[in-house]
């Protein structure tokens, strides 16, 4: 159930929302040291200043608006994304390992596989530090990361709703636990050819550099029991995704009880990792909290000025954007669309906003959960092109999703010179990843 | 345990030189060597959202400590003690223990600027739990309120008049070990111990003059077994409030500095009950001395 607008909101409503995105994607890249310092009150700028709209406009309905948001997706979303980055941070791989070719792809496949079930930024954190330190021998490594990026940071959470913060919120919403299933063989054919590719440019270099060569084999896990937690967490999201137990209403706001319980639960499995793991093992990992509240204060921002924009594109041909919806009549566009703003954007506000546009268009007066069935059982191409465009696309830059960032600041403070954000695209992303997007949007979509 | 090697964190805050240069007087009972040590917290300088490192930040924060560093290393060199600069960028308290670990640093020397009873997030109380090794904690000039006046206390020659407030643990008995080769730079030492007043809420008049009785007793032991190696030893009793008591005693005699062990209560006790360690790194006005 979700709160019911009479009217849908105009278009100037959407300006936060083009504001936040475009302050993600401009500020870091402009103005790097003052965004660092001011992101929070800009993030807070364009939420308060959507608040203040739907306040106006719909009186006490706003208030409930936005509470109604931020407790029955924003909480969630937070609290998953956090108890896996604890989770995650709870682990420790050492490996005493050469960084060969063979060594470097079998270290991104591990990384692509466990994506999918512990987050893309909990498998990027876990893996980048020893990913690094195996290849610190190794002259040339910006590729390495960028590979790392693609794949692991990426392309590999495309499995489970825990892989990609898209899929989550598109569970969220009521696509079912097992239907991210159905990106198995388009992830597979991207990350085969990648892997390939990746293992030839690999072994190029390091003919090329002709480095030392040494037998040491040696991978020490610790902090095993986290893995226990990763698996509490997906039975946790599987089996509340599973049970009704109904709603309470909260003033005007109905409150699932198996969210309730599923947000519990990760809280508290999240507690309990933090505090069962050895300190150790999160000081190794240079555990910090800073990047998830960073994530936490940006996409507080994030799902309130989207208020609006999901609300417009919900109404299907009788809303503002109703020339968009009609023209949008191919999964192929979808696909293309979410991605390449997926890339530019954030990928998770961009996949509801085509989520919600393929919804408006097929069923605009329909709750939100009743037409995501729908739309699964009679357009599945348009959901799995919206999928796919949200998470292989988010691999496109460094602002597609949030552990690009992560990977990149590690791998620089650790003596990886990456490249600009328009050298990462020219000379890395365009050429590699689009003629592999174009091939799956052909066989997939067609 | 002899001070040979000191870590010296810093943050280039007001004072940090001086703190510094009062530690030179250590070099009569040993010190050879400071590490001098400059954490840039990574929080400043990574993780820009969707941007990444702020490398040419890091530079010059690296370049900028350099230079101070460079300046306190003449200082260090004319006094003919050694050193070493380290400037990473990491999480503070993590580094710093790491950094006194590899280094086998005998005292982590940290500044801090003020006097409050806020402990959530002090790097310095954090350092204070996960270390091996003695802290001091040397807070160069503040300002204190004390019988209703504000005063300022600039604390030099630190381990002239040092008081030990001894809870009988083994931890402050450690610190009379520790003290034993500050001897040639001590003047003269006190002791005290306080008796909590919520510890004896319920005894009588005849318990709680025994148990002063067994206290003086002790404390007569100890002066009479210490005397020949420390001098001087005068001691305190009293009663209050254990952190409380413990600063009024070391303003009545002029003591320049605290000593005291590191509590023994779990994180839990701690914040529940609290720890009169704790209470008197936050709340005091000179330096203290954490014997671990």
């Amino acid at each position: 159930m979700t709160l019911f607008l009479e009217t849908t909101p105009p278009l100037y409503s959407t300006i936060p929302f083009i504001g936040i995105l475009l302050s993600i994607a401009f500020f870091p890249l402009l103005a790097p040291k003052f965004w660092h310092k001011n992101f929070g009150k800009i993030s807070l700028f364009w939420a308060l200043l959507t608040a203040i709209f739907l306040i106006f406009y719909y009186k006490f309905l706003g208030i409930y608006l936005i509470l109604y948001v931020i407790f029955t997706e924003y909480l969630s979303f937070i609290i998953l994304l956090g108890s896996l980055y604890v989770v995650a941070g709870g682990i420790l791989l050492k490996a005493n390992l050469v960084g060969t070719p063979l060594i470097n792809t079998l270290f991104l496949l591990l990384g692509t596989f466990l994506a999918s079930f512990m987050g893309t930024t909990g498998a990027s954190m876990l893996i980048i530090r020893p990913f690094l330190r195996v290849n610190s021998f190794r002259k040339e490594r910006t590729f390495m990361v960028v590979f790392f990026i693609f794949l692991i940071s990426n392309i590999g959470g495309s499995l489970t709703p825990l892989g990609d913060p898209p899929l989550f919120l598109g569970f969220l919403k009521g696509v079912p636990f097992f239907w991210t299933l159905n990106l198995f063989f388009p992830m597979c054919l991207v990350v085969s050819l990648l892997l390939i590719f990746y293992f030839f440019l690999d072994l190029y270099f390091y003919k090329k550099e002709s480095p030392f060569k040494s037998k040491v084999t040696q991978v020490k896990l610790e902090g095993k029991p986290n893995f226990l937690f990763l698996i509490a967490i997906i039975l946790t999201i599987l089996l509340t995704g599973l049970i009704n137990l109904g709603e309470i209403p909260l003033g005007k706001m109905p409150l699932s009880l198996q969210a309730l319980l599923r947000d519990f639960l990760l809280l508290l499995i999240g507690f309990m990792s933090y505090f069962l793991t050895p300190n150790k093992i999160r000081e190794e990992n240079e555990f910090s909290w800073f990047p998830i509240k960073e994530v936490a204060i940006i996409f507080l921002g994030i799902f309130i000025t989207m208020i609006p924009c999901q609300k417009i594109l919900q109404a299907g041909e009788k809303g503002p954007l109703a020339f968009a919806i009609l023209h949008l009549n191919n999964p192929m566009y979808y696909f293309w669309f979410t991605g390449i703003l997926s890339a530019f954007l954030d990928n998770a506000p961009t996949y509801l906003v085509f989520l919600n546009l393929a919804l408006g268009k097929f069923y605009p007066s329909l709750p939100e959960k009743e037409a995501i069935l729908l739309l699964i059982q009679n357009y599945p191409k348009y959901l799995l092109g919206i999928s796919m465009g949200a998470v292989f696309f988010g691999a496109l830059t460094y602002i597609g999703n949030a552990p690009n960032f992560m990977v990149r600041s590690i791998a620089e403070e650790l003596g990886t010179p990456m490249p600009s954000f328009l050298g990462y695209l020219i000379k890395f992303s365009i050429p590699i990843l689009v003629p592999i997007f174009i091939l799956v949007g052909i066989i997939f979509l067609k | 345990m002899v001070i040979e090697k000191i870590l010296y964190p810093t943050k280039f805050r007001e004072f940090s030189l001086n703190c510094l240069e009062e530690l030179l007087v250590l070099k009569k009972v040993g010190l050879k060597e400071i590490i001098l040590c400059y954490i840039i917290p990574r929080e400043e300088i990574g993780f820009v959202p969707f941007g990444g490192f702020l490398k040419e930040e890091e530079e010059k924060q690296r370049e900028k400590a350099l230079l101070n560093f460079e300046n306190w290393q003449r200082i260090l060199s004319e006094r003919d003690i050694k050193s070493k600069i380290v400037i990473k960028v990491g999480n503070p308290v993590v580094e710093i223990i790491r950094i006194a670990e590899e280094e086998k640093a005998n005292l982590i020397v940290v500044g801090r600027k003020k006097r409050t009873r806020l402990s959530l997030g002090s790097n310095t109380l954090e350092i204070i739990k996960k270390s091996s090794i003695p802290i001091l904690v040397y807070k160069y000039a503040v300002q204190f309120k004390w019988q209703e006046e504000i005063l300022t206390k600039v604390n030099r020659d630190i381990f002239n008049h040092p008081l030990l407030a001894l809870d009988w643990a083994e931890s402050s008995l450690r610190a009379l070990e520790f003290l034993k080769n500050l001897k040639s730079i001590i003047e003269k030492l006190s002791l005290c111990y306080v008796i909590d007043e919520n510890k004896i809420k319920t005894w009588k008049k005849e318990e709680i003059k025994n148990y002063e009785e067994k206290l003086l007793e002790k404390f007569n032991s100890l002066k009479n077994e210490l005397a020949p190696q420390l001098g001087e030893i005068r001691y305190f009793l009293g009663l209050g409030k254990p952190a409380e008591e413990i600063l009024n005693i070391a303003r009545q005699i002029n003591a320049t500095s605290l000593i005291v062990g590191k509590s023994n209560k779990s994180e839990i006790e701690k914040i529940f009950l609290g720890s009169t360690s704790q209470e008197i790194v936050l709340t005091s006005e000179l330096p203290v001395l954490v014997i671990i």
